[in-house]
């Protein structure tokens, strides 16, 4: 063998090298069918870069730069060119908007009587598990009193690992929802965008074993404000005047039957010491829709996590408006929160007009159902998509963010721009490359540490409206007064202040 | 020539500078495109000095060294210290007369080198053990974990133990030595290659004969196919987000993204280590197989046969046999497979999570062992069979607590596969991420592939030119760029 004319290995990787530089003379936007084929660029790393793009490693480590600054660098450059994909997308950032007044005058009112604030926190898989909302609800809880997870449906694809509550439940509910194709007009959808039908006990003498419907809730470890389940209420819809409810606390077995006869009732149960675990037996003869169960303390702040999946918060129409306002009458709301957008992110919009005009609809309803509450929108978080090979700020994200704050405008609701405060344009790259990691690597979701770090952003702004209302949205920040471009038609820019900045 | 001078003009020199500059976040790696150039480079004066035997190996060395600058900065020192202590350490062990002194200076260097990769490795899993234990506060220490330093400690190890045992004669000179240890193809991820297997092939010429020229380029094309396109791909489009967030995924999306984390690391590790056997082949050494088809073991003893046999063999001569082996009966002989595998596990990594994988590992193969000697159940095609089915799905099941970090997150992803499996999702989760999964049959179907296919082939590629060989590179060098820069799946949901 070793006679053998040795091989020449320097050959070889001079030919691949050779080769791959005839490939990267193949024109860049080459395509297969309908597949388009990523251009060679073997010295993509040691040549110049055709365009100073603009910096997606600068690290503003704890939020944007002065909002519109970017936007200053891509105005200076007009060689850059907008039309392809290589450029990144302009990112205008945008103000938040005011229009808390409601919210900030129950909490000033809960801070003096400890009368109870209560918020509706809607969105889709981001605040799935009390993700967010959990972290949020334990901040308020902290500074204005107040205990309980809120309003909790009866079962939930969540409840696996919800650490705010334990939720386990019987295979017998039949259940209806948002997704769900026809809804009778006998058991309309809940504030929560739920309904649940228990099984029907048997017909009498028949010698069939009951198999009822259940569900229990026991008290999860998160937080010490939710340690406990303080006080009981069970929201039901009309229904037979035999049936019962077998309510047991901490062991303890107590039959209750189920007054009332509107299309929203509730029984209040007030265990005599705070319980750990509840267990809510039906004994129906008929249908009866059931929604779910509010933990809640007397007073101080209760905040109702309403997540679904996959939702882009258009089909809360869904529930009817009569049914929203009866829960409103019961629930009291002072905010209510809606926070959408990933599930309708995506590049090929360009455009999203008619969202922000099928979500007026959905905020128009909310306004009329909860009068005395103020309306949030929160602009959506940072998503990335891989661009030419780099993961950037979806395209899709900037027109989402304006579609949803001309939402909030239009419509007499708050705005809070969630992807300024994680950073702006890029930033959803920054967290999930963050250690430990605050996002996962789908570039969408955040995750639970995540979950608190926008718990604290969301927090902060909130706090900032409380001390100086409007000082979050109004007061012009001296390093942001550049008026841009794009917000020509808007009165006056609003910059944003950073939450994190602001005092607290 | 004038496409040469613009391009030339092209480039931009502080962007060229930096590329030798060290950058935690951008390692050197063998399938980037820096390092296909940076070998060219390498090679031609590789080439010119091929018969200067010390000149060869001071440059290997210096580039080997550059390498592991550019993964790890300043701790290549700690390469350059451990192999001065190491080199020295043999030489007075195989220098003294006295039993005594020679087991004193092996437990020094033992103290040396572990104490080394205890410090670097595992302070803060047991400075965080014994908080937990005593529930004193103790501070967390920011080591940095240089690259490699697990396989490198090891295969210095191996060296002094055999000078030790006297199964070889140490180098008596240091720059044989420094190239051993450093030697750039293995340096960060293995083989970790035996003393004796490569310290007689260093004073002989490196030859690549033609048969090694075709196994090369086999094992680098496979090997970047391997990582970089199944691996990386499945990975980043499907099973990172598995485990980052099981919950949000039905059972059958755990269980896909648990069969994908299978095929993933086995692709990824050999992958690599295949694309370092090759192109240490093509600077003329031979490095022992690290890998071979280890899913299509029918039996876990035969699984740790195939899967990572570097480290294997190495715990079996080093830790296993030295613990007593199988020479002081059965149950001893249990509770050394035990512990061997219970350390393997926590070499991969300072976690329980890993502990626990070298656990399950040790004690299925104490029970394999029993199982072959108790009901001897043969070796018919169906007992193989059987074998098999329960071979994989046991390694996948111990994967889950290897990937998932914390045993939160394994619990979860068998929550969702014992109870929420949702088997009448598959066609939707198979048709939304058509390329995940039809890469993940090409991978385990080439996996299936009988071990004779690779030497046919390697024998094919042997006897075709060169300008073939470099063809069949660049294609999956094309592949990989594909794969590089597509854009990722979109996240989807099933489970309404």
């Amino acid at each position: 063998m070793t006679s053998e004319r040795p091989q020449n290995p320097f050959l070889l990787v001079l030919l691949t090298v050779g080769l791959l530089g005839l490939l990267s003379f193949l024109p860049a936007s080459l395509t297969i069918g309908s597949m388009e084929l990523r251009p060679v660029r073997l010295l993509a790393d040691v040549l110049r870069k055709p365009t100073p793009r603009r910096g997606l490693r600068l690290p503003p480590p704890n939020g944007p730069a002065a909002p519109g600054a970017p936007k200053a660098t891509a105005a200076a450059d007009p060689t850059q060119p907008t039309d392809t994909a290589a450029a990144l997308p302009a990112a205008p950032t945008e103000p938040n908007l005011p229009g808390l007044e409601n919210f900030v005058a129950a909490l000033r009112q809960t801070k003096a009587t400890g009368r109870q604030t209560r918020i509706a926190y809607f969105g889709d898989s981001m605040i799935e598990g009390d993700m967010i909302t959990g972290e949020l609800r334990n901040l308020l809880q902290r500074a204005f009193g107040g205990s309980g997870v809120g309003f909790v449906p009866v079962n939930s694809i969540t409840a696996d690992f919800r650490e705010t509550i334990l939720q386990s439940f019987s295979d017998t509910w039949y259940e209806y929802n948002l997704n769900s194709d026809k809804i009778p007009a006998a058991s309309p959808l809940g504030v929560s965008g739920h309904v649940f039908l228990p099984r029907e006990l048997p017909a009498a003498g028949s010698d069939v074993v009951p198999d009822t419907s259940w569900v229990q809730f026991k008290a999860g470890p998160a937080y010490a404000t939710t340690r406990r389940l303080p006080l009981a209420r069970l929201f039901y819809g009309p229904g037979s005047a035999q049936d019962q409810v077998i309510v047991s606390t901490n062991g303890h077995r107590v039959p209750h039957s189920l007054p009332g006869s509107a299309t929203v009732n509730e029984l209040v149960l007030k265990p005599g010491s705070p319980a750990r675990v509840m267990r809510f037996d039906f004994a129906n003869h008929g249908p009866r829709p059931v929604y779910g169960v509010s933990f809640e303390g007397e007073g101080g702040v209760v905040l109702d996590n309403f997540s679904f999946r996959g939702n882009s918060g258009m089909s809360l129409t869904k529930i009817p408006p009569a049914q929203l306002a009866a829960f409103g009458r019961h629930l009291n709301y002072n905010l209510v929160v809606l926070q959408y957008g990933v599930n309708i992110a995506d590049a090929k919009n360009k455009s999203y007009d008619w969202y922000a005009r099928a979500m007026t609809r959905v905020v128009d309803r909310m306004h009329r159902a909860f009068p005395g509450a103020s309306i949030l929108i929160v602009g959506m978080s940072d998503k990335s998509s891989r661009i030419d090979g780099e993961f950037q700020t979806d395209p899709s994200v900037p027109r989402l963010l304006k579609a949803q704050r001309q939402l909030a405008e239009r419509n007499k609701a708050a705005f809070w721009n969630l992807y300024d405060a994680m950073g702006g344009e890029n930033s959803m790259v920054r967290w999930v490359e963050d250690t430990p990691p605050l996002a996962n690597k789908d570039y969408t979701h955040v995750n639970y540490r995540g979950g608190r770090k926008v718990a604290n952003l969301l927090y902060n702004y909130l706090m900032a409206e409380y001390n100086h209302p409007g000082a979050a949205t109004t007061e012009p920040v001296a390093s942001a007064a550049t008026p841009k471009a794009d917000s020509a038609e808007r009165p006056a820019p609003r910059p944003a202040l950073r939450p994190d900045s602001a005092n607290r | 020539m004038d496409l040469l001078r613009s391009l030339v003009d092209n480039i931009d020199l502080n962007r060229l500078a930096d590329q030798f500059v060290y950058h935690p976040k951008s390692p050197l790696i063998f399938n980037t495109g820096f390092f296909l150039l940076l070998f060219l480079g390498f090679l031609a004066i590789y080439q010119l000095l091929r018969n200067q035997h010390r000149a060869r190996l001071l440059y290997v060395t210096a580039f080997s060294l550059f390498f592991y600058y550019k993964s790890s900065g300043w701790y290549f020192l700690l390469l350059v210290f451990s192999t001065i202590v190491e080199y020295n350490f043999a030489l007075w062990i195989a220098d003294s007369r006295s039993p005594g002194r020679r087991k004193l200076l092996m437990a020094l260097s033992l103290l040396v080198n572990l104490g080394m990769l205890f410090y670097f490795k595992y302070t803060n899993f047991f400075l965080s053990g014994y908080q937990a234990l005593t529930g004193q506060p103790v501070p967390v220490l920011h080591v940095l974990l240089p690259v490699g330093i697990s396989f490198y400690t090891f295969q210095t190890l191996s060296y002094t133990l055999d000078v030790y045992r006297e199964q070889i004669k140490p180098l008596r000179n240091i720059w044989d030595f420094a190239f051993f240890v450093s030697f750039f193809p293995q340096l960060v991820a293995g083989p970790i290659v035996r003393a004796s297997d490569f310290i007689p092939q260093i004073p002989r010429p490196p030859h690549v004969s033609r048969s090694d020229m075709g196994r090369a380029v086999l094992l680098i094309a496979a090997g970047l196919f391997k990582k970089a396109v199944i691996s990386d791909y499945i990975s980043l489009n499907y099973v990172e987000r598995i485990f980052d967030n099981p919950t949000l995924y039905s059972g059958i999306e755990n269980l896909l993204g648990v069969y994908g984390y299978a095929l993933q690391i086995y692709c990824d590790f050999s992958g690599y280590s295949d694309i370092a056997i090759g192109i240490a082949l093509l600077l003329g050494y031979r490095l022992p197989p690290n890998f071979l088809s280890p899913y299509q073991s029918t039996s876990i003893t035969e699984f740790w046969r195939r899967w990572h046999i570097s480290l294997s063999s190495w715990l079996r001569d080093y830790l296993y046999i030295p613990l007593g082996g199988n020479r002081k009966g059965v149950v001893r002989q249990y509770i050394n497979l035990f512990l061997t595998m219970l350390l393997g596990g926590l070499w991969h990594g300072a976690s329980l999570t890993f502990v626990a994988w070298g656990a399950l590992h040790g004690a299925a193969l104490a029970v394999d062992k029993l199982f072959q000697q108790v009901v001897k159940p043969g070796n018919g095609p169906l007992v193989k069979f059987l074998g098999w089915v329960i071979t994989f799905h046991f390694v996948c099941f111990c994967w889950i607590f290897f990937r998932a970090g914390t045993f939160e997150v394994a619990t979860q992803v068998i929550h969702q596969i014992t109870h929420a499996l949702r088997p009448d999702l598959l066609p939707q989760v198979l048709g939304a991420f058509r390329p995940v999964f039809a890469l993940m049959a090409l991978g385990y179907a080439l996996h299936a592939l009988p071990d004779n296919w690779t030497l046919r082939l390697e024998g094919v590629l042997a006897r075709r030119s060169v300008v073939l060989q470099a063809a069949l590179i660049v294609v999956v060098i094309w592949l990989v760029i594909q794969v590089k820069s597509a854009e990722i799946q979109p996240f989807i949901y099933f489970q309404f």
